[in-house]
């Protein structure tokens, strides 16, 4: 009688091991090969939302969230860890690119701007953000805001203005990018109107793309970066504008 | 006194696989040395028939050898821990399995097709005129390593004389692990009659014109396959076609949608 095969241990157990590598690899498959580096997460969220290959420009400390940044073809790209999907912004084919950090909620009175596609030999740069609206206290029920004294209906037009500029110094980032951050001041006017409000206003990217009718506040934001001889090299100009549109594309 | 012919096996047994540490060696290996012990029992019964069973037990332990020097040449065979590592990569090979199964449920589970959700979710769709249910396209498109394809839409009308409509978008890909990617927010769509409208990620983020819009969301997957449901409102009365497109990064696509052309029943 023919004796019947029989595997040894060591063999049981090789083949147990090399099931168990391939289920292993199955399940870390359809759980999407989560990479355990960001940049690895980075490309993995790019290969899927058909980005790839983008050019990583920085990684973006925030408030304690780490965003990236990078640049294809006519985007500037803002992928926040963690998140599926990815954001666009239009990519200024003339030089620099300043993009607001979206959606930054828990920070109010703060935002972010990145500037990418930095010029070469940049050691230093800074931002100038001007930040102004019409506005009226509504009794003790909150504020109005608006980029324009008059108002939709029968509602009487805002009467009282408000305007602040800030400063901010860059931080060149490992990949090339830099990032400004701005932030209220402690004393606020305190007859004024919320000017944490208002900032934070500042980096919700649809402002940018509304027209004066349809924003609460108009923004100004210009970026000058220097060579290690402190001589400029470029500006960046990011604006709300009267039609909206978006920025660079003549709107 | 048969009895206590077993109870001398027992322990002779006990003694020789004693030193094996891994469990089921040690009943295995025992179980084999019992059967050779009631191998050469028989036999000598045979070949001695006038020897008494207790005679014969005598004969038969003292011809298997020390129990002792036995059990440490077998302990030294069955190194227990090839025996553990076998059993640990059992028991991690069925947990794997396990977790399989669950992430397999959860891919079947998320699963459906617009003929069932159309069946399953209808009560929501009672206050809406004339729902149709559009035929499916053909057309299919390549990009990415994925091949695209509209399974089926329906179309229906609002209060306001406008209509909607939801299609089913479906993504095959041999790239299982690329699921639920954002990237038809971007989807945007024309009409016969020139009408833009504006994609997801236009409207959500770049405050484009609601009236006309389309808005997506991922329905479900499986391992090679994601359903997207892709609906489109504020379509003319008019309109008769819709052209859905796709231009990022390079990348673009475009597929039709007839609107005059309902499914066969």
């Amino acid at each position: 009688m023919k004796k019947k095969y029989r595997m040894s241990r060591g063999g049981r157990l090789a083949l147990n091991l090399v099931l168990l590598c391939v289920l292993v690899v199955f399940i870390w498959g359809l759980l999407g090969f989560s990479s355990p580096t960001l940049r690895g997460r980075f490309r993995r969220v790019a290969q899927a939302n058909w980005a790839d290959p983008l050019e990583i420009q920085g990684v973006l400390p925030c408030d304690g969230q780490r965003w990236v940044l990078a640049a294809g073809q006519d985007q500037v790209i803002l992928w926040q860890d963690g998140r599926d999907g990815l954001e666009y912004w239009p990519r200024d084919p003339n030089g620099a690119t300043l993009v607001p950090v979206p959606e930054m909620r828990t920070a109010q009175g703060e935002i972010w701007v990145a500037a990418a596609d930095v010029p070469a030999g940049t050691v230093s740069a800074g931002l100038e953000l001007t930040v102004g609206c019409w506005y009226r206290k509504n009794g003790t029920s909150g504020w109005t805001f608006s980029s324009q004294p008059e108002q939709p209906g029968d509602l009487p037009p805002l009467t009282q203005q408000w305007e602040k500029t800030y400063s901010a110094a860059g931080e060149l980032l490992k990949d090339g990018a830099v990032l400004f951050h701005i932030a209220v001041e402690e004393d606020q006017d305190e007859g004024g109107p919320p000017e944490d409000l208002i900032l934070s206003d500042t980096d919700e990217w649809d402002l940018y793309w509304s027209g004066l009718d349809r924003r609460g506040v108009d923004c100004a934001m210009e970026a000058v970066f220097y060579d290690a001889e402190g001589r400029e090299l470029e500006r960046a100009v990011l604006a709300t504008t009267e039609e909206g549109g978006g920025p660079w594309t003549g709107g | 006194m048969e009895g206590y012919n077993r109870e001398r096996e027992k322990r002779w047994l006990a003694l020789a696989t004693g030193g094996i540490r891994f469990g089921p060696d040690r009943r295995a290996v025992s179980e084999e040395l019992a059967a050779h012990l009631e191998d050469k029992t028989a036999d000598l019964q045979r070949i001695f028939p006038d020897m008494t069973e207790s005679e014969v037990w005598d004969r038969t332990l003292k011809e298997m050898g020390d129990p002792r020097a036995l059990g440490k040449e077998l302990a030294k065979i069955h190194r227990p821990w090839l025996g553990y590592l076998w059993r640990a990569s059992q028991v991690v090979l069925a947990a794997a399995l396990l977790v399989l199964v669950l992430v397999g449920i959860n891919v079947i589970g998320g699963s459906s097709t617009l003929g069932g959700w159309y069946g399953r979710e209808s009560s929501r769709r009672d206050s809406q005129d004339g729902i149709i249910l559009l035929a499916a396209e053909e057309e299919t498109v390549e990009l990415e390593g994925c091949t695209l394809s509209l399974d089926g839409a329906v179309l229906w009308s609002g209060p306001v004389g406008e209509r909607s409509m939801e299609l089913c978008l479906r993504a095959e890909t041999l790239r299982f692990w690329e699921k639920g990617g954002c990237q038809f927010e971007h989807i945007t769509a024309t009409d016969d009659l020139g009408s833009h409208y504006a994609s997801e990620y236009e409207w959500s983020m770049k405050a484009a014109d609601f009236r006309r819009h389309i808005y997506v969301y991922l329905d479900g997957w499986g391992p090679f396959y994601q359903n997207y449901r892709v609906q489109v409102r504020g379509i003319a009365p008019e309109a008769e076609w819709i052209r859905l497109e796709y231009r990022l990064l390079g990348r673009s696509f475009s597929l039709n949608v007839d609107l005059t052309k309902e499914a066969e029943a």
